[in-house]
């Protein structure tokens, strides 16, 4: 692998790239740790003071209800995790039919419809916003979980189109083929066949889409901005800024909305990474 | 053959739209049993909203009508009125800012026939004039009430007694003795003269600007010509930089501001008139803390005094005005029931929702035309809601917050110039022009700059 | 590999069945981006080039639509147009240009492994999984003029005397130099969350390398630096190339970043931002429509040049 030696001082280099590179990265994360266990007045008399004792009560009050005198990032949370599974079900049933089309089945259009799909990402989605809701409204879907739920699938289609593909074009080709000769249609080639050896880059995607759903703030303050019931998590910490809730607070709740995504992106790290950047090593 | 996918392809995509539009002509306006309306109120904190779901409950008892009170911040309520009437799902009444439904206005996005009905039923005399200008539109010579003003807020100015006379300063009747004034007990006792919003760039330091500027009788701009480099606004410009450098903190945002007078560290304080509970001790989150509070907690209050109408030569006070409006394609009978509600028999309990922050725009009533003012003061304030304000600070300051609110002044109010005036102020235009004013530069030039990018702002309309 | 001459061999009813099954399979995935996507932009289309005002649309289908130009007319002639353009353009250029740079520092200093390096690796992916809103809450407080760490360290430590409003100042003189403060922080925090993802591709890219290139440069003789720019670097060319086009694609359009950090104000008014005001504040959708289909005119114009401009390399 290492064809050419690296020098003492590109070992040292490299160590102090890596520990500056760490600081970058996790050095704004941190630092919101760090505050949302310190009291608020502490933090506005020294700004640039460490905390003293662990005070938790930031995190309680940001997730209680409001009736209990809280902030009801709890229910937000739910909501968020209700809309992001829904995501991850529908968008997975759709693209792994559609990743299997475009990774093995030569049809006519195909370069058309694989077109179509990418085109999605030269709209800005400010632009369509107001279209969708008028359609979504249409059909009743505006004041409900389920129409942003919609939006998030088609958003999250290419990508997840994308990455499904790159995984249906690495698995050996060999089984599906004595699979076709045994005389297995489609769906049970699907089912029976590609989905089991294909579980790893279907939880990967899924995990990858769960993460975009999970974090998506603007159609959720143009949908629903008008039923607090129904917020989002990044909505309701995004709104909780304007109602001089205290900046601990706040913290704590980016920390806790924070804290799922990382978790779970972490555990499936390497399927995710193998699933985005197949394509960049040719 | 690919001609072929993609003519389908288009057929799919027109016949799916044609459908849907072809589904979707609204529905037909329905007489009949009263409907439920649902009301958007930018009074958002918990305590408020219950405030004003108990006003919706005597409602509904009297007239059979359900309300459904939706807290709606004033940026989100812009947005959710957007994505409503371009499907058709409004509400039916809208509390708003006057700049709000000016625009609003522009797009013909409200409906003003039940407006006019409701204003004609509630008798336009009865209103604070001023407020009723800044919430009419003119059209081609047409001038157009486009909602119901209800109430706003409006800044004053607060000063120690104990601390002008120490200083030996008279009370200021202009901004030129203001920053005389200012400047003086900077002097004289080394804290700040007047602790007001100065920060270069941020809303804070826009507030401050106009507020101060419209007191010198400076005009943003007047019948569609930007005039804010003229010599009054140049000279105000000088006398804002004098009552910056009044401080001996540094630049102010509106809280530090607030913060400094509250510990006793400045003479005097621009702000609205929520500082009154605040200074009485009355609101636990932000406490007086100034040397001698600790021992005699309403020592703020007792020593200090109002200026509601600063110059009564110019009187201009920069305020807030709310009012009701009703959108387009609304419940507007129901609609119109509502306002006509909460604008008489629930008027005092509606602006007892937050007292210091909703002084009354229709003073009374045909029959006693103070009515609704004198409620006012005696209405409990600050979150506790213990004592009202005519009790702490007596009559004399509720009659002059009166004369406040009819001196509420923004600039371009009731002129097509309101959309401009609302695009710099939101940008902050002329507060990023402090820095230069702050660092020395001759006051003409700082402001033939902030004329100069009004003037590139006003071209873009 | 060997499957495909074989399909492509085979009577017309196999072709004809792929043809079928694969229009089935795809179908879903164009249900839900012809619903959301395509007919949405034909609804733009349609308010961009006419009178149509938010009111009118519910009514859209039964009245007659009345066609004009005067929306772009408007868009063309408008100062706020071209402001937003070119402080996108900047933006994105910038951010492009960032995260494709921090994202190459990183993929070569953890080439080589050392101990740790996995989880090194896993934890630089941390700012491209957080939630955007919650990075910005804490960049905000971060930068904040009262209690913000980074104003209590200026003046603790680099003598400053006033703080900075990081996010609402148009521009400083910093050594007589002026710096667009408030634009240069939101690309920051944009290159801050964006740089990881450039990182995973550029590593997966150098992983392919074939590992004797570079023992063969070297015994040639050649150095590290010279075996970096000759060997390397040509390698990670096209990838870099994509890198760049996407991220631009990508912060051309951006709107959560900076409406959640400044929302416009301090001269950070890109596109997306004037789009929202444009629909939003003056409640005009016409001139949102309008301003939004020339973006996304741009966006192809870039696309389509990009497409050239690889497949010209591809043949040469």
């Amino acid at each position: 692998m290492s064809g050419v030696r690296p020098t003492r001082a590109a070992r040292v280099g490299r160590a102090v790239v890596v520990a500056v590179a760490l600081l970058w990265s996790l050095g704004p994360v941190l630092y919101g740790v760090l505050l949302s266990v310190r009291p608020y007045g502490e933090v506005v008399r020294d700004p640039l003071g460490l905390p003293s004792e662990l005070d938790l009560s930031a995190f309680t009050t940001a997730m209680r209800d409001e009736a209990d005198g809280g902030f009801g990032l709890g229910r937000f949370v739910l909501n968020s995790l209700g809309v992001a599974v829904g995501t991850v079900a529908l968008s997975i049933l759709v693209c792994v039919l559609g990743a299997y089309a475009a990774a093995r089945l030569r049809y006519r259009g195909r370069a058309l419809t694989n077109g179509i799909i990418l085109a999605v990402y030269l709209f800005p989605g400010i632009v369509l916003a107001v279209p969708k809701f008028v359609i979504l409204s249409r059909l009743g879907l505006t004041d409900t979980l389920v129409g942003l739920l919609i939006v998030y699938v088609a958003a999250t289609v290419p990508v997840a189109l994308y990455m499904m593909r790159n995984f249906f074009l690495a698995l050996p080709q060999s089984v599906e083929e004595a699979a076709i000769m045994d005389g297995c249609s489609l769906g049970q080639l699907l089912v029976r066949v590609v989905l089991p050896i294909a579980i790893p880059g279907v939880v990967a995607t899924a995990i990858y889409v769960f993460m975009i759903a999970w974090n998506e703030y603007f159609y959720a303050l143009l949908f629903l901005v008008q039923h607090r019931d129904l917020w989002t998590a990044p909505l309701g910490i995004a709104q909780l800024g304007d109602f001089q809730v205290p900046v601990t607070v706040l913290l704590a709740g980016s920390i806790a909305v924070t804290v799922p995504v990382v978790i779970v992106f972490f555990l499936a790290q390497r399927y995710i990474v193998s699933g985005l950047v197949q394509g960049a090593e040719r | 053959m690919h001609r072929r996918i993609r003519s389908s392809a288009v057929v799919v995509a027109l016949t799916a739209a044609a459908t849907l539009l072809a589904a979707c002509g609204p529905s037909a306006e329905q007489e009949g049993p009263a409907e439920a309306i649902t009301f958007w109120t930018p009074q958002s904190t918990p305590e408020r909203v219950a405030a004003q779901e108990a006003v919706a409950a005597r409602f509904t008892e009297e007239t059979g009508i359900e309300v459904d009170v939706v807290p709606l911040a004033a940026a989100d309520q812009d947005q959710a009125l957007v994505t409503g009437a371009a499907s058709g799902e409004v509400p039916d009444v809208i509390l708003a800012g006057a700049s709000q439904i000016t625009s609003w206005q522009a797009q013909g996005l409200l409906d003003t026939d039940v407006v006019q009905e409701a204003m004609d039923t509630l008798d336009p005399a009865t209103f604070n004039e001023n407020a009723l200008g800044a919430v009419t539109v003119q059209t081609d010579g047409q001038s157009t009430v486009a909602a119901v003003p209800s109430d706003g807020w409006v800044h004053l100015i607060a000063y120690r007694t104990d601390l002008l006379e120490e200083a030996g300063v008279e009370v200021p009747t202009s901004v030129a003795e203001l920053a005389e004034a200012a400047t003086t007990v900077e002097d004289e006792l080394g804290i700040t003269g007047i602790a007001l919003g100065t920060q270069s760039g941020t809303a804070s330091g826009t507030e401050g600007i106009e507020s101060i500027f419209q007191s010198a009788g400076c005009e943003l701009v007047s019948d569609g010509e930007v005039t804010i480099d003229s010599s009054e606004c140049t000279e105000a410009a000088g006398y804002f930089k004098e009552l910056r450098d009044s401080s001996v903190a540094g630049d102010y945002d509106v809280e530090s501001a607030r913060a400094a007078y509250m510990a006793g560290d400045a003479a005097m304080l621009l702000f609205s008139t929520h500082i009154l509970d605040e200074l009485a001790n009355l609101d636990e989150a932000v406490p007086p803390s100034c040397e001698q509070c600790a021992d005699e907690p309403a020592f703020l209050a007792e020593n200090s005094d109002f200026i509601t109408v600063l110059d009564e030569s110019h009187p201009a006070q920069f305020g807030a005005t709310l009012a009701y409006a009703v959108p387009a394609r609304a419940n507007a009978d129901e609609a119109r029931q509502y306002i006509e509600f909460v604008m008489g028999e629930g008027y005092a309990d509606t602006l007892a929702v937050a007292t210091e922050g909703r002084l009354p725009l229709r003073t009374g009533t045909p029959e006693n035309p103070t009515e609704f003012l004198d409620a006012w003061g005696g209405l409990g304030f600050g979150p506790k809601v213990e004592s009202s304000v005519a009790e702490v600070y007596g009559d004399d300051l509720v009659t002059a917050m009166g004369e406040g609110m009819a001196a509420v002044s923004r600039w371009g109010q009731g002129t097509p110039d309101a959309t401009l005036a609302g695009l710099v102020a939101t940008q902050g235009t002329l507060a990023q022009q402090l820095d230069p004013l702050y660092r020395g530069t001759d006051p003409a030039e700082v402001t033939q700059q902030m004329a100069a990018e009004v003037t590139a702002l006003q071209q873009d309309q | 590999m060997t499957a495909r001459p074989a399909t492509r061999a085979r009577p017309t009813t196999a072709a004809q069945r792929a043809n079928r099954s694969g229009w089935l399979l795809v179908s879903p995935s164009l249900a839900v981006v012809a619903l959301v996507v395509l007919l949405p932009f034909a609804l733009v289309v349609v308010f961009g080039f006419s009178e149509i005002r938010l009111v009118d649309i519910p009514y859209l289908g039964t009245e007659p639509i009345v066609w004009t130009l005067d929306n772009f007319r408007q868009a063309a002639a408008s100062q706020a147009f071209w402001g937003a353009l070119w402080t996108t353009v900047l933006y994105a250029g910038l951010t492009a240009v960032g995260s494709l740079a921090v994202g190459l520092a990183l993929a070569l200093a953890l080439r080589r492994p050392f101990p740790g390096r996995g989880l090194v690796r896993a934890l630089l992916l941390v700012p491209y999984v957080l939630p955007v809103v919650a990075a910005a809450t804490i960049w905000k407080t971060a930068l904040n003029p009262q209690y913000g760490v980074v104003n209590a360290f200026g003046r603790a430590y680099l003598g400053w005397d006033t703080p900075v409003g990081f996010l609402s100042t148009t521009t400083a003189d910093v050594w007589g130099v002026p710096v667009p403060v408030a634009l240069l922080v939101v690309v920051l925090f944009d290159i801050w969350k964006s740089a990881p993802l450039a990182f995973l591709f550029l590593t997966a890219r150098l992983q392919s390398v074939p590992g004797e290139i570079e023992e063969a440069a070297a015994l040639d003789g050649a150095n590290r630096r010279q075996a970096l720019r000759f060997i390397l670097l040509p390698q990670l060319r096209a990838v870099a190339l994509l890198l760049l086009l996407l991220r631009f694609i990508w912060s051309f359009q951006t709107f959560d970043d900076v409406y959640l950090l400044t929302e416009g104000a301090g001269s950070t008014q890109v596109m997306a931002i004037q789009v929202y005001t444009e629909l939003v504040t003056k409640a005009d959708i016409g001139s949102a429509a309008a301003f939004g289909l020339l973006m996304s005119l741009i966006l192809c114009v870039l696309l389509v040049g990009y497409v050239l401009l690889s497949r010209r390399t591809d043949e040469s």
